[in-house]
């Protein structure tokens, strides 16, 4: 168990060196001049100059790169180009900011997800099964734009029970979670589901209910467990859906995270900012890959972590 | 089947109940009367003034600053922080006497030496301001005793107050002015009629009422900018009465709020000039015949009429009809059978085809109106291909000057002066002359209007530049952007001034 960790973790380093390699050569490459960007479009050529230089974009490309690891090693990842602020003060509280958003989008799909497809699975091929399939599908399909502004006009214009947008309290949280998380439910549904069903088959559950075990207890004891499995391995793969459609969901519901900074700082070539956030946004990736692992230990004892 | 409507009815009884609750703590937390909320599309990008080149954050960087003078609606220099000026004989020493009994944010008094730090900032190497040009006239500042302050200009220059009334020239606390950008941007003073409250980058700025303001105080005393970047969600905002004044709301919706009950629409011609340009180094359009035939074939009134559902106001010249001395030029008139005739003058007369570009979500409606525009070319044999890569990447072939045949731009007007936004778009050696035009006389006429002093001198001398670049078409001009804010109509007194500012000084929210 020990030199799992030690082994996966070491994995991190070739990650990162990787990742900031590629990440700043695709910044570079991209045609774009930050300085234009910064000073705007009525800024003069001597304002350009100046600003270059301030930035430190009048060096060669190889010394930036140099002058970027030199300082990330030590946790300096400089700052932000748009605004001059330490570029870790600017991700920090959006990186938590998305983090809430994705781990409340995941529960929610999750908590819906798996009930709606242990409910498909124990009532297969009846009408509930086949309603929750039509609602699955129209879950899967709806662009998360559309969906948010959907549920803000229901919820909020409407009915007024939810406020519209911003990040004041728990009440904030829930129409930005659900538009995250019902995509996410509807697929983790149908994996439920038919996990179930297989395990549902298995002669163990038969003989669970042959030596009188009650409905409940052989469905939740017994065949959930085992049927879990694929769903631990989808939600986590899920995580990385999650983030991308944080980018849509932050900007609709003003919700202050990293996903939009991303966006917004690569359309204003804030190398500093994109740099930062990529390298975060991978290392997050390894974590998550291992916290999946650990799960798969966690539900079935008899899975050796190597 | 008795159960479960039972069932059905206490789940409905419990989601009423909930919902009962809910709504009881979504009552606006800022008492009424006090706070006015106003969404608007991005958060400021700094508050330090130096360091400002859009238009959301001078909106707040101007309610926190003041600059020595600002123009009135009809352009005229109205003394602010400055009580009054003089210009020597030889039109290059402007003395300005200073206001008294005015102090910055951070306690310190606004003296001469206040305006002395605030321009020697600005034009120093080592702070690294993006506007540090917009100083560049200034040769020197000398203080004369405790509130006079001469500023001595290198060569006449007649836009000297204009060009003090920019946001980037607003005086700053020389004790707070010794950070820069990101750390001043935490404790700004200024001497403007609000302070900073508090900044929740990416969510929220409040700024408070001044309670030592000069001049007279502040009706309201929170001003709440909250940053919501989607325009719907920005007007049910302002439906289910979230927030009282919202920017920049999509002409689509126009219609629908005009008959929503609570809510008012404010509009107003903005500085912006939204234009289709040419390259001049580029053929056809090195041919003056084809961009006239061009300017016939584009049809504005309808493009106004029919895609920007008018809200725009028409014209032909390079700069606004707000701005003061721009001359108002009438559109080309549309006469496709006149363009057919230039174009075969020219020597193509079945027409040619050419790579149209076009920024994407920048200005209202720009893809929309790219595809009119389109279409309206094909009537006339042009086939115009719509191109739209990404702002930054736009940006870059468009300074290459060599890549971009035709494109789509708008402009606005940060001095509202012509000179500025002149010199950099018709000037031969102009950074934003992306089409290659150049004009000796007009070359000429922008050095001589900088050194005169007389204004209606001046003015003739602008108007002739704007007249010969209308003539000469590098620009076909499609509109004056209109400025298009939303408010519940118990809101007044929110100002929206020509340069795309606004002023909360005046608000109530009742």
């Amino acid at each position: 168990m020990a030199t799992f960790f030690a082994r996966r973790l070491l994995q991190v380093i070739p990650v990162i060196i990787g990742v900031s390699i590629a990440v700043f050569l695709m910044l570079h490459l991209i045609p774009g001049d930050p300085a234009r960007l910064v000073a705007g479009m009525d800024a003069t050529a001597a304002d350009l100059e100046n600003v270059r230089r301030a930035l430190g974009l009048d060096q060669p490309l190889p010394i930036q790169y140099f002058n970027f690891v030199a300082r990330a090693i030590f946790g300096d990842f400089g700052e932000s180009f748009r605004t001059g602020r330490a570029v870790l003060d600017e991700i920090g509280f959006r990186y938590w900011n998305t983090m809430l958003l994705g781990c409340a989008a995941i529960v929610f799909g999750t908590v819906l997800g798996v009930l709606t497809g242990i409910i498909t699975a124990v009532y297969r091929d009846s009408w509930i099964d086949s309603s929750v399939l039509a609602v699955s599908l129209l879950g899967i399909s709806i662009p998360p734009f559309f969906l948010g502004i959907l549920l803000m006009l229901v919820f909020s214009v409407w009915l007024g029970w939810l406020p519209l947008t911003g990040m004041e309290s728990w009440r904030h949280v829930i129409l930005p979670a659900a538009t995250l998380g019902i995509p996410n439910a509807a697929i983790i549904s149908r994996i439920t589901r038919s996990s179930l069903v297989e395990v549902l088959n298995q002669d163990y559950v038969r003989t669970a209910r042959a030596k009188g075990l009650s409905e409940l207890v052989v469905i939740g004891r017994h065949a959930v467990r085992n049927g879990m499995i694929p769903v631990v391995t989808v939600a986590g793969l899920q995580m990385g859906y999650l983030l991308g459609g944080a980018v849509v969901t932050e900007t609709v519901f003003a919700w202050p995270g990293i996903g939009r900074l991303i966006v917004q700082s690569i359309s204003a070539r804030d190398f500093p900012v994109v740099q930062a956030s990529v390298l975060l946004l991978a290392l997050t990736f390894v974590i998550i890959n291992l916290v999946t692992d650990l799960l798969y230990r966690l539900l079935d004892p008899r899975i050796k972590l190597k | 089947m008795m159960l479960r409507l039972l069932t059905r009815r206490l789940f409905l009884t419990a989601v009423a109940a909930t919902a009962t609750m809910l709504a009881a703590s979504t009552m606006p937390s800022a008492a009424q009367g006090t706070t006015l909320r106003y969404a608007t599309g991005t958060d400021a990008q700094t508050l330090d003034p130096q360091f400002v080149t859009d238009i959301p954050t001078s909106r707040v960087v101007i309610q926190l600053h003041e600059t020595l003078v600002y123009p009135n609606a009809d352009g005229e220099m109205q003394p602010v922080l400055a009580e009054s000026w003089t210009v020597s004989e030889d039109n290059l020493s402007w003395t300005f006497k200073l206001r008294q009994g005015v102090k910055f944010h951070d306690g310190t008094p606004f003296t001469a030496e206040a305006v002395k730090f605030t321009f020697d900032r600005i034009l120093a190497e080592q702070t690294g301001s993006p506007r540090k040009s917009s100083a560049a006239a200034i040769e020197s500042v000398e203080v004369v005793d405790e509130h006079t302050v001469t500023i001595k200009t290198k060569a006449p220059f007649a836009p000297l107050l204009a060009q003090l009334s920019a946001y980037n020239l607003a005086i700053i606390s020389p004790k707070a002015g010794t950070a820069v950008k990101s750390d001043y941007s935490k404790a700004p003073a200024g001497t403007g009629p609000f302070k900073l409250g508090e900044w929740t980058p990416g969510e929220k700025l409040t700024i408070v009422r001044n309670e030592d303001y000069w001049g007279e105080k502040a009706k309201i005393e929170n001003v709440v900018f909250n940053v919501v970047p989607e325009d719907s969600a920005r007007v049910l905002m302002l439906l289910s009465g979230e927030v009282d004044l919202v920017s920049n709301i999509p002409p689509v919706m126009v219609d629908r709020l005009k008959g929503a009950p609570g809510v008012e629409i404010v509009e107003k011609t903005g500085v912006r000039t939204i234009y289709v340009a040419f390259n001049l180094a580029m053929k056809p359009f090195d041919d003056l015949r084809v961009r006239q035939a061009m300017a016939h074939a584009i049809n504005t009134k309808a493009l106004l009429e029919g895609v920007m559902n008018n809200l725009g106001t028409p014209g032909g010249g390079l700069e606004s009809v707000i701005i003061p001395g721009a001359a108002a030029i009438d559109p080309y008139p549309y006469d496709p059978q006149r363009a057919r005739e230039l174009l075969a003058e020219a020597g193509v007369p079945d027409g040619f085809s050419v790579d149209f570009y076009l920024p994407t979500g920048r200005y209202i409606n720009d893809r929309q109106l790219g595809e009119a525009i389109q279409a309206q070319l094909a009537e006339v044999g042009i086939k115009a291909n719509l191109q739209t890569p990404e702002f930054g990447t736009y940006l870059s072939m468009l300074e290459a000057r060599d890549k971009i045949p035709m494109f789509m731009l708008g402009k606005g007007s940060p001095t509202g002066d012509p000179d500025f936004t002149l010199t950099i778009n018709v000037g031969t050696e102009g950074s934003g002359n992306y089409g290659n035009y150049s004009n000796k006389t007009i070359d000429e006429l922008l050095l001589k209007q900088r050194g005169t002093v007389d204004v209606e001198e001046r003015r003739a001398m602008l108007q002739q530049i704007i007249q010969t670049a209308y003539d000469e078409v590098p620009w076909i001009v499609l509109f004056y952007e209109n400025q298009l804010f939303g408010k519940r109509e118990n809101v007044r007194g929110v100002e929206v001034l020509p340069n795309e500012s606004l002023r909360f000084v005046n608000a109530t929210v009742e």
